[in-house]
């Protein structure tokens, strides 16, 4: 038989796990609405920029070493964003195996050779990666406890500057992206060389305000090449945003999870106690009666 | 009643501002310059300085802003810069501390890179665009 006692500091311990998951699937949820916000005050931005790209590009036959399409990729970079904290899920770990795949069946001798990087935004990127001896060259950890978009323009500088100087020849970002609070998308896409055909839209009024004749200033090209660095800036950090939604969501889910897996545990042991208690009561009253019978017969 | 277009200024952090307008004045990099009521269509770089808006009921409206572009067409403009700030919501304090840690900067250094001289202006506009219309 089991022990009460045992069962009761059994009992407790699993309140307070489930006290604590219950508190940070709230935290989480408040975090998540803040981040939801944020993704939303983005977008007409981030919407405008690429459209006014989408025409440049398209428009008037422009060129800029940001669209340059090299003959022989040389040297591959990955821009990996994952979560500076644990505890969501597997939404750190899906995303890392999707890219590895990737890795595998597109770069596996780009990395063989060494010509594969990665830069790491959020710890469990840069953990994951550097366990699994990555060439990581650059990583951020920490980047999402104060969120700025100064810091993803500061990242995607860098990033700029390597490939226009031809030391990257392909740049890739992989991130999660916020589908519902609980699923996300997992992406990797080629940001670098920009190609025209991905900043193309299908909205049809895009299309309209295509064929007017704009007038620029300075030129068209002076613009293109202020223009395309801002739009990576944006590219960047959506996907910030997106993957510090997403990752909020996930451990939301993960929490509520934990906190729904400790009630039913937490059943179960009390029905295992109350069993335990009465037995024992049981015992207790036939050693009583039979106690009092011996009594009663002598 | 004169015409009025729509204007918005749009940053990565959300909308700063958004509404009917009469003018609206903007830092070109070719000048400054106005735009009214039918203005043709036109894409332009933006400087760091100062965005008037002029409101349909007349009165004006200042921004500090740190660069980006100005597109207009069929009576809607769009200002896209990746900082900008009304008059009077600027943070003085932290301009000023942007401008210090900037000039320090630059004295301390022989070479003067670009990145420090335009933290140095953006600072500088700022301060200049509170005191002028934000006060």
């Amino acid at each position: 038989m089991a022990n009460l006692r045992d069962i009761r500091n059994r009992i407790s311990s699993i309140n307070n796990t489930k006290q604590i998951t219950k508190a940070m699937k709230m935290v989480a949820a408040a975090k998540l609405r803040k981040a939801q916000m944020r993704m939303r005050d983005n977008r007409p931005y981030a919407a405008k920029i690429r459209e006014v790209a989408s025409r440049l590009v398209s428009g008037s036959g422009t060129s800029s070493p940001l669209l340059r399409k090299p003959d022989e990729i040389g040297n591959v970079l990955f821009l990996v964003v994952g979560s500076d904290r644990g505890l969501c899920g597997a939404f750190n770990n899906n995303l890392f195996k999707v890219i590895e795949q990737r890795i595998r069946e597109e770069y596996a001798s780009y990395k063989k050779s060494g010509n594969l990087d990665l830069i790491c935004i959020g710890k469990k990127a840069e953990a994951y990666f550097k366990k699994r001896n990555y060439s990581v060259k650059e990583s951020y950890p920490g980047f999402f406890d104060n969120l700025d978009y100064m810091e993803a323009v500061q990242i995607m500088g860098h990033v700029i500057q390597d490939f226009v100087e031809e030391n990257y020849d392909e740049v890739h970002l992989a991130y999660n992206e916020f589908k519902s609070v609980i699923s996300q998308r997992r992406i990797v896409e080629k940001i670098l060389p920009i190609e025209p055909e991905s900043l193309a839209s299908v909205d049809q009024k895009e299309k309209l305000s295509g064929s007017i004749d704009y007038i620029y200033e300075p030129g068209a090209d002076e613009i293109l090449r202020k223009l395309l660095p801002r739009y990576l800036n944006v590219r960047l950090w959506s996907a910030l945003l997106e993957s510090n939604a997403s990752e909020q969501g996930a451990r939301m889910a993960a929490m509520d999870n934990a906190t729904e897996n400790a009630k039913e545990l937490e059943e179960e042991l009390r029905l295992k106690y109350n069993q335990a208690r009465q037995s024992a009561i049981t015992t207790e009253i036939s050693e009583i009666v039979s106690g009092a019978q011996a009594l009663k017969d002598a | 009643m004169e015409n009025t277009f729509h204007a918005e200024i749009l940053t990565p952090d959300g909308k700063v501002f958004e509404g009917e307008v009469i003018g609206a004045q903007v830092p070109g990099s070719d000048g400054s310059f106005e735009m009214k009521f039918n203005h043709a269509p036109i894409t332009s770089m933006l400087e760091i300085g100062q965005v008037r808006l002029q409101t349909s009921d007349g009165t004006p409206l200042y921004f500090a802003v740190s660069g980006g572009f100005v597109e207009m067409s069929d009576n809607r403009m769009s200002v896209l810069s990746e900082a900008c700030e009304k008059a009077e919501e600027i943070d003085v304090e932290r301009a000023e501390r942007a401008k210090e840690r900037a000039v320090e900067e630059l004295m301390k250094r022989k070479e003067k890179p670009k990145e420090l001289q335009l933290a140095l202006k953006r600072a500088e506009n700022r301060l200049e665009v509170y005191k002028r219309n934000g006060a």
